[in-house]
């Protein structure tokens, strides 16, 4: 009982000397840390912001869709109605150019997939954004590690408390002091 | 050559809704009014073990399953392998289109595309 309190103080104050550590070397990679997920939740703002437009611009391109849809069909009403020919010729014209513009709707409907294009693109900042936190997670951990004669099992472990630590989920220096009075120290 | 028949049932893979919109105005545009959607492959899968369709058009990059798993996941279902399946995707290097095709997809479109072009894949698949 004896030998497993000694391991566990030892522990505990292993995790205070880390602690106490990683706060050294927080301060110059604190500023970048926050930068990371601020980044990404502006690009995340952005990309939701795209949609949103896109959609709207959508909605106004199916509102003029339908007004056109229904010029369409009045003339060809008024085309059945067997006009003299002057008349006629202005109906069929109106007709030609209405359907150019059903198909020009289309084609500005269709650019619209710039929206997903874009967002593709903004997907693979993010995805490089989460690829310099883990590298920063490692020039911690070699900090916190360098001249240690350390198993591999241990620099994961510190590994991720470094992750947890960037991502502010860590427990609190108190919660920390807490556990080692309990063990007196 | 003669397009495929108004009343198929057409599932739409995308995970962004713009996309997705499109692709089902186009489709409403080519007289195609049967039309669902999903957000990923793995949703998709579901609705294909789940309902009957005739064609899917997949997006490949999406998250929790992309297009590619999907089209490999029809093909290895004795139920789903003979679905025509078109990708439409902004990935446009050769090497993802040979890989698309060894998964198994039936045509290829590269984003952004216009009716004309949907129109013709979807001919050549059902001809």
């Amino acid at each position: 009982m004896k030998e497993i309190e000694e391991i566990i103080k030892e522990l505990l104050e292993n995790v205070k000397e880390l602690e106490k550590l990683i706060d050294e070397i927080k301060k110059p990679v604190a500023e970048s840390s926050q930068l990371i997920p601020e980044t990404a939740k502006n690009i995340q703002d952005v990309m939701t912001f795209l949609e949103n437009t896109s959609h709207s611009i959508m909605n106004l391109l199916e509102r003029i869709n339908g007004n056109s849809k229904k010029i369409s069909e009045d003339v060809d009403f008024l085309l059945s109605l067997n006009p003299v020919p002057k008349i006629r010729e202005r109906l069929e014209s109106i007709k030609e150019k209405n359907e150019q513009n059903l198909s020009t709707i289309l084609e500005l409907y269709t650019h619209l997939s710039f929206h997903d294009l874009a967002g593709q693109q903004l997907k693979t900042v993010i995805d490089v954004l989460e690829r310099i936190k883990s590298a920063l997670v490692d020039v911690i951990v070699s900090q916190v590690t360098a001249g240690k004669d350390l198993k591999e099992d241990q620099v994961s472990g510190i590994k991720g408390k470094v992750s947890e630590i960037l991502s502010r989920d860590r427990i609190s220096q108190e919660d920390v002091d807490r556990l080692l009075e309990e063990f007196g120290l | 050559m003669p397009m495929p028949p108004p009343d198929i049932k057409i599932l739409v893979v995308d995970d962004m809704s713009t996309m997705r919109r499109i692709i089902r105005t186009i489709l409403n545009q080519l007289g195609y009014s049967n039309i669902e959607e999903a957000e990923n492959g793995k949703q998709a899968l579901a609705k294909l073990k789940s309902e009957k369709f005739d064609f899917v058009i997949t997006d490949w990059n999406m998250p929790e399953m992309d297009g590619l798993t999907l089209v490999k996941e029809i093909r290895n279902d004795p139920e789903l392998k003979h679905l025509p399946v078109l990708m439409v995707t902004a990935e446009a290097k050769k090497e993802n289109v040979i890989e698309a095709l060894k998964a198994g997809v039936n045509n290829y479109i590269v984003k952004p595309f216009t009716p004309e072009v949907l129109k013709e894949k979807m001919e050549k698949i059902f001809k």
